[in-house]
């Protein structure tokens, strides 16, 4: 157990981040690697064990979890996923108190552990709402396939009989994960949980507040801290492949031959770049251009930057963008940056020193596209921690004047406070130029016009997972251009992964198979208990 | 599921609890015939005087009309007079109406029955549950005149 009177503190000390595998807490060996804390550098924790049995792993997933999870109804399961999301919101302070060191603020950690209880609590619901009390899920109506009616046909789903494999990123150790393991419960299939080790001790810590609730049945949930090592390599036909992070890395896990020949599923949610159009109505001085501004600063600094919804690129109205750069330098430059611990700080560190590393190559290669109007990675203040030995970064914010003949602010993605604004000329250019991040998780428009939003609607919906519309009479309630909602599907074609998860009840069903079923009604009554 | 096998009780399908229904179960009613007065009736107290029950010539200038015919909403209600068990039970509540489609139109003379089916049960809490209904209204000559899906609220015992 993660032994928060040292975990930071302590120079030290090391928190061995364990696995947990076939019902056995599992430390790291040799092949461990080193995490460092964010905001000091010093080396807190080591993941991994290059010895993990994940033969063993899915085998226990398999033939334990999986029979003692389609045993219960939806409805069952709901309550599960409910009375966990319960159980962890009584360990919120300690999940709190550990996330900081990833960089974290407070008010981060409210994104990602509260937005992750959040979204069990809304699976829980969905469950119990809009699926039935049983073990076979109906979907759509009955068709008449016959003209008197002795012969029908009626789709339904049911769980599949293996085990869900997540692989989850580093920016959202709790979040990342209870949103993936919400519907797969729900669906009633068992899951393995791959947290990216810059972060996986935090992910840990909520998993095993998750076992220790006595609450899951057994092989229900396990948990790989540091590689897969082969796993992958081990999946049938049965189970799922559910993958959030770079879109370099899911090519390489999702071209695996085994995968390919396999046809297993292989769901991938992957970070894109994203965009924000100020609408052609939405001139200096009205309510829409201050939320505008108030959103794009808000997605560049939360998290530092590290957010798959982030926006990347800034679509302005050509005569606007003067403004736009200014409001944003005034509003950026208020951005306090240091110790995440601090009730001052608005913006933390970045995960890592790598991570620093690479959004500032990524930073140079926009800037050579691009002018750098905002942000000095070379000069910046960091309040309540050395700039050196954690991974600060400044917002950064550059300018493209000539979007149509650049490539790299459309295709790079720095993950981080980075972000380009650009000028369009009329609402077509605006998004011809959204869409060509090839494929995006989401676009937001900011306007009060009608026939702007379906004009977006209309030419952007194509490439986009998510299209988020707000205007001074939506913004009090809105729920802001970088949170996906457990209601809502998150995912995007193309650059974005192909994926779509959560939506609901859809969310649920990566995780069965649907199947055409056609016969009689006496016997299509006696399949669906309806 | 249209066409499966009915399963019909000796009791009333409202006089018993959540779990002592079962889907399929099966209710029909005796036919009740629609007089004239009724209509004029229901447009005089409800204030639905639209043309179509109110004036027969008018009515019948209507694609979809022979000529004045029934409100919709009278056949529900008296769908509803026709099924209900008056006395204090399981059912706690009518808690919506699902998919209602009017078939074929009810002119004066006509007769109208209602079969209630048991199409879906959802436990709500730990008292009670939802029941999903398949409701069909038909007239004299078995045609369908009307269908729904009736929701109530049902107990798990009795008062």
């Amino acid at each position: 157990m993660l032994d928060l009177t040292r975990f930071e503190t302590d120079p030290d000390h090391v928190h061995d981040v364990q696995s947990f595998a076939a019902g056995e807490w599992i430390g790291p060996d040799a092949a461990a690697r080193d995490i460092h804390s964010a905001v000091t550098g010093q080396r807190i924790a080591r993941a991994g064990n290059g010895a993990l049995d994940t033969e063993a792993m899915l085998r226990h997933a398999r033939n334990v979890g999986g029979p003692a999870l389609r045993a219960m109804t939806f409805h069952q399961r709901a309550k599960l996923v409910k009375a966990l999301a319960l159980h962890l919101g009584q360990h919120k302070d300690q999940l709190y108190a550990v996330s900081f060191a990833t960089g974290a603020t407070q008010k981060d950690h409210l994104i990602d552990i509260d937005g992750g209880i959040g979204t069990m609590f809304v699976f829980a619901s969905k469950g119990r709402r809009e699926m039935p009390d049983d073990h076979v899920y109906l979907d759509g109506g009955v068709e008449q396939l016959s003209r008197n009616g002795t012969f029908l046909g009626q789709h339904i789903c049911t769980p599949l009989q293996g085990v869900a494999v997540h692989i989850n990123a580093f920016n959202f150790p709790v979040w990342g994960m209870l949103e993936k393991l919400a519907p797969t419960l729900l669906a009633g299939v068992p899951a393995i949980v791959k947290p990216a080790t810059a972060s996986c001790y935090v992910t840990e810590l909520a998993v095993r507040f998750m076992l220790e609730s006595g609450l899951l049945p057994d092989g229900a949930l396990q948990l790989v801290s540091g590689g897969l090592g082969d796993m992958l390599d081990r999946l049938t036909v049965q189970d799922v492949v559910s993958f959030t992070g770079s879109a370099e890395t899911a090519l390489k896990l999702r071209s695996a031959p085994h995968i390919l020949a396999n046809s297993i599923r292989f769901i991938a949610e992957q970070d894109s770049l994203n965009a924000s159009i100020l609408g052609p109505d939405a001139a200096p001085g009205t309510p829409e251009f201050d939320l505008f501004i108030k959103e794009v600063t808000r997605e560049m600094t939360t998290k530092a930057g590290q957010k798959c919804t982030a926006i990347r690129r800034i679509i302005a109205p050509d005569p606007h963008v003067p403004a736009v750069i200014d409001a944003l330098q005034a509003s950026l430059a208020k951005t306090t940056i240091g110790n995440p611990k601090d009730s001052a700080t608005r913006m933390g560190a970045l995960v890592s020193a790598s991570q620093k590393a690479d959004v500032l190559a990524k930073a140079n290669q926009i800037g050579a596209e691009a002018e750098r109007v905002f942000g000095n990675p070379d000069r910046f203040e960091v309040h309540g921690a050395s700039a050196e030995a954690g991974a600060f970064l400044p917002p950064m914010l550059f300018h493209c004047a000539d979007p149509d003949r650049a490539t790299t602010v459309h295709e790079v993605e720095a993950f981080g406070p980075v972000s380009t604004v650009m000028p369009y000329r009329d609402l077509d250019h605006a998004i011809q130029l959204a869409n060509r991040g090839h494929g995006s998780l989401v676009t937001s428009v900011i306007t009060r016009d009608g026939d702007v939003a379906r004009t977006v609607a209309m030419g952007a919906g194509a490439y986009h997972g998510r299209l988020y519309f707000n205007n001074r009479n939506s913004m009090g309630e809105s729920t802001g251009h970088g949170s996906p909602l457990p209601h809502m599907v998150h995912g995007g074609p193309g650059r974005a992964g192909g994926g779509e998860e959560m939506g609901g009840v859809r969310g649920v069903m990566h995780y069965m198979q649907r199947t055409a079923i056609q016969g009689s009604p006496d016997l299509l009554t006696a399949i669906g208990r309806k | 599921m249209p066409g499966a096998s009915e399963i019909t009780h000796a009791d009333h399908p409202f006089t018993r609890t959540f779990h002592e229904v079962e889907i399929g179960e099966t209710f029909h009613t005796p036919p009740r015939q629609i007089a004239s007065e009724d209509v004029a009736h229901f447009a005089e107290f409800t204030g639905d005087t639209f043309y179509a029950h109110m004036d027969d010539a008018a009515a019948a200038r209507n694609p979809f009309f022979p000529g004045r015919v029934a409100h919709g909403y009278l056949l529900l209600s008296f769908a509803a007079g026709l099924f209900v068990q008056p006395d204090e039970g399981p059912v706690l509540a009518n808690t919506g109406l699902d998919a209602l489609r009017f078939m074929k139109p009810v002119v004066p003379g006509d007769s109208l029955k209602v079969r209630l089916t048991v199409k879906q049960k959802t436990p709500r809490n730990e008292a009670y549950g939802e029941v999903r209904w398949h409701v069909t209204l038909t007239n004299q000559d078995d045609d369908l005149v009307a269908e729904y899906e009736l929701l109530t609220m049902n107990a798990y015992s009795k008062p």
